[in-house]
């Protein structure tokens, strides 16, 4: 090993950042590519199938690299995201080097949770990040999707918290869950885990946070009050969106709480034996009862159609608000059949929106968007 | 959507908004087809801005005064042989010939010495020489800044748009039932308040579409009357029973989810929890054993379901032994029957015929089977659905139907010839057993009774008639 004084800056300049993203695989931009160092080359080289190389970075010191071209980036970060990996960018900042070096910085961190590009997105299924915190016997569960903005926040009290937990992330199906280090049951708990400091769950931490972030003097009026643990699960949501894509927050301008007493309860062996969203055998969508009822025309409804089918509501006014929506466009089959016509071409205004929103927009996007307001 | 909003769908259209302003501004700002990313030149509009138009503008003029420089200035000049030419030390310059370089006007700077030639530059030019030079950048810096404009812009209604967004989906979502419905001719249920189940004529919705060549799929009633809350169904597999469990839980669930579903006609009181039990082929992989898994689903049923859940339990305590399974299913069915919090309607389809006989001892619970054609030793499934329970099991079938060689068929009959004589149709189970209620303390009526009684509103003549006929009813 050799001593600091005789490596690179720009191996400096890496080491220093990298230091504070451990467990994430760094981007690290050079020119037209982003390179990765050391482990990380390797597991970039070995997941994505890209050739490892070395580079001196000291007198007589070769490391491995290996590097994806940065036009190409969102077809291999797919690949890495899949995989279970959290991807951090880090971009040149500024016009000039100073001394030689281009100042640098992560701008994002692309975790599956928290994923903006199109072509890293289910076009159908929400894309949601959830946070689970438990304390004695209840939970608080928030969950956001920063490609539609919709951010709620939920507190669970029950015998066994734990199933309820499942429960509750079995009906949304989160890209990724966060939850506090050392929680007891997280193994129990399905999809991608992300363990996080617990420090970041503490309560007047969240707090903060949430009234900062909606500029507020109390959370009342969110309906928060005396929900101190669903405080603690949105409050890290909004800590761990703030360090991995800052850009999102400003989507996020209001949060709801709701109950589970406002929908039907259905576990996961229930979803998966009634095989509601996919079917047992092969997973898929064609023969489960979404595939049967999703005749939506645009991403926006079969995404909303898709939540109407994870949870049937309790309330008979509300069914019947909808059943007499059904029934009109039963009544009016022309009417019905001028209307998918006339959706059918929209893009998806949810998710252009939140692009321009969060400063991802390329102009592509605003020519859809533009076509799709023509439209109406 | 421009007309008067239909009723039906207005608590539909409120987030709706035609977004006009951000149209005009797309429109205005952004070019008709401007490249796919942020890198090249030609994304806003002209006419948009001036200060972009300004430097568009300039750059054009630039180019075209530099591109005249050489006719202009051979005129000026009245050198035939003047030229205009560029590298990339110098930019642009003009060129004169050595013999002519005596007549260059007194604003040329020299700046280069050929052996034939002098070259030449003008401070105009170098300005023109700039515009062109910088333009691009300029134009392109100019554009990125109106783009981030154009998108804080938009941001500031991303509210309306999203709302906007929602209501589409709605819209989008709420034809797409209706057009589901239209073609599959579902009807609207009557989603009530009250306690009930009526399922006329109910089909599965996906696997009535499923079935080959002009097969028509068997629609069956789930009419819970008279208190009943428990149904047993038995028959043997293949027979669809599994399928008509799965069909009315989903009648439930679209129901309310407000879709319409695939009856004759339903009202269906609103259903708190679905809780399912069904084969656990899927979990072999998972390491725990399938019994295990099986008992696991069910505790959690049992803990969680209340009277206003519907339970779906297809074939408990399978992944046992016969005696085993037996046993724990007939508690089950007596747990979800008696317990006064649990009560929950529920379908309980078993192969296990020693079950039919709680229908004789709980109130609450009625048999079905699958109704079967058997003629010449042919047995054919009629997918119906009737009252009663089943007499037989029809497995050995079932396995003829799947094509057991014969001698393994008709050898299997003798076999089952035998262990009925030996052994009597069915485990005798003893009769009085659902009375033996030590079982539920909690649910003897007796109790129940006393904790009704008010002691101090009873004459003592009463309270010795209310013993004696307590004595009689419960000790007979």
């Amino acid at each position: 090993m050799s001593t600091s004084d005789d490596i690179t800056p720009i191996r400096k300049q890496y080491l220093e950042i990298k230091r504070q993203y451990p467990d994430t695989i760094l981007f690290f931009r050079l020119g037209d590519f982003y390179e990765t160092f050391d482990q990380d080359a390797e597991t970039t080289s070995r997941e994505l199938d890209i050739v490892l190389t070395s580079r001196n970075v000291a007198k007589g010191t070769r490391i491995p690299m290996a590097g994806i071209p940065h036009h190409a980036v969102e077809n291999y970060l797919a690949r890495l995201i899949e995989r279970g990996y959290h991807v951090a960018i880090c971009e040149q900042v500024g016009d000039q080097p100073t001394r030689g070096l281009f100042p640098r910085k992560v701008v994002r961190v692309v975790t599956p949770g928290t994923v903006i590009e199109p072509g890293l997105l289910p076009a159908d299924a929400n894309n949601y990040l959830a946070s689970v915190f438990v304390q004695e016997g209840q939970a608080g569960v928030a969950y956001v999707d920063i490609t539609s903005g919709e951010f709620a926040a939920t507190e669970l009290s029950g015998e066994d918290i734990h199933a309820l937990v499942r429960t509750e992330l079995a009906r949304l199906r989160p890209a990724e869950t966060l939850v506090p280090e050392g929680l007891a049951p997280a193994n129990e708990l399905p999809g991608h885990l992300t363990s996080w400091a617990a420090w970041r769950f503490e309560a007047g931490r969240c707090q903060e946070t949430l009234l900062k972030h909606f500029q507020a003097a109390s959370l009342d009026g969110f309906g928060l009050k005396g929900s101190p643990l669903a405080v603690r699960a949105a409050g890290a949501i909004l800590q761990y969106l703030a360090e991995t894509q800052p850009s999102a927050l400003t989507l996020l301008t209001s949060l709801s709480t709701y109950h589970l007493s406002e929908f039907m309860t259905l576990d996961a062996a229930t979803r998966r034996n009634l095989e509601l969203t996919e079917t047992i055998r092969s997973g898929v969508l064609h023969g489960s009862l979404l595939g049967e009822l999703d005749r939506a025309v645009t991403s926006m409804g079969k995404r909303l159609i898709r939540q109407w089918v994870s949870k049937p509501l309790l309330d008979a006014g509300q069914i019947d608000e909808r059943q007499e929506g059904v029934a009109y466009f039963v009544r009016e089959g022309l009417l019905r059949a001028e209307l998918r016509l006339a959706l059918k071409p929209l893009g998806d205004l949810e998710r252009l929106t939140t692009r321009v929103v969060s400063g991802s927009a390329q102009p592509r996007d605003l020519v859809g968007l533009r076509s799709t307001l023509a439209v109406y | 959507m421009k007309e008067a909003i239909p009723e039906p769908i207005a608590p539909f259209l409120q987030g709706f908004d035609t977004c006009q302003a951000e149209l005009e501004l797309l429109q205005a700002a952004v070019a008709d087809d401007p490249p796919a990313t942020l890198s090249n030149v030609g994304i806003i509009r002209s006419g948009y801005s001036a200060e972009l138009d300004g430097v568009v503008e300039r750059s054009r003029h630039a180019r075209e005064w530099i591109a005249s420089l050489e006719s202009v200035e051979r005129e000026r000049t009245g050198i035939k042989t003047l030229k205009v030419g560029f590298n990339k030390v110098f930019g642009y310059y003009i060129e004169l010939t050595r013999a002519n370089a005596t007549q260059a006007p007194a604003e040329y700077i020299r700046k280069q010495t050929l052996v034939n030639a002098e070259r030449y530059i003008t401070p105009e030019m170098k300005e023109y020489e700039a515009l062109v030079l910088n333009a691009e950048e300029r134009i392109h810096e100019i554009e990125l800044r109106l783009f981030k404009e154009v998108c804080e812009q938009l941001s500031g209604g991303s509210a309306r748009l999203l709302a906007t967004a929602h209501t589409v989906a709605e819209l989008d979502v709420l034809a797409s039932l209706a057009e589901v419905a239209a073609l599959n001719g579902y009807v609207r249920p009557e989603v009530v308040e009250e306690d009930v189940l009526e399922i006329h004529e109910g089909r599965h919705p996906v696997v009535e579409h499923t079935l080959s060549g002009g097969e028509r799929f068997m629609p069956n009633d789930a009419i819970f009357e008279g208190g009943e809350r428990v149904r047993i169904l038995t028959g043997p597999n293949m027979s669809g029973k599994s399928t008509f469990l799965r069909q009315v839980a989903l009648i439930v669930l679209m129901a309310q989810m407000g879709s319409f579903v695939p009856v004759v006609a339903a009202r269906i009181g609103l259903v708190d929890r679905i809780f399912t039990r069904i084969g656990a082929q899927d979990e072999i992989h998972s390491g725990q054993s399938t019994f295990m898994v099986e008992m696991v689903e069910t505790a959690n049923i049992l803990h969680h379901a209340t009277s206003r859940s519907l339970l779906i339990l297809d074939e408990i305590g399978r992944g046992t032994s016969t005696y085993d399974g037996v046993s724990i299913a007939w508690a089950v069915v007596e747990y979800i029957h008696n317990h006064p919090s649990l009560r929950a309607k529920t379908l309980f389809a078993t192969h296990y015929h020693e079950l039919v006989q709680l229908a004789d001892l709980l109130p609450g619970v009625s048999n079905y089977n699958v109704a079967v054609s058997e003629t010449g030793g042919q047995v054919v499934f009629l997918h119906k659905i009737i009252p009663g329970g089943a007499d037989r099991s029809y497995g050995i079938h079932v396995g003829q139907l799947a094509g057991l060689p014969k001698p393994v068929v008709q050898r299997a009959g003798e076999i089952l010839q035998e262990l009925e004589k030996s052994s009597g149709k069915a485990v005798k189970l003893n009769p009085d057993m659902p009375r033996q209620l030590a079982l539920f303390p909690e649910t003897n009526p007796l109790l129940n009774e006393l904790r009704t009684l008010d002691v101090n509103a009873v004459s003592p003549i009463e309270a010795l008639n209310k013993l004696y006929e307590w004595k009689k009813k419960y000790t007979e």
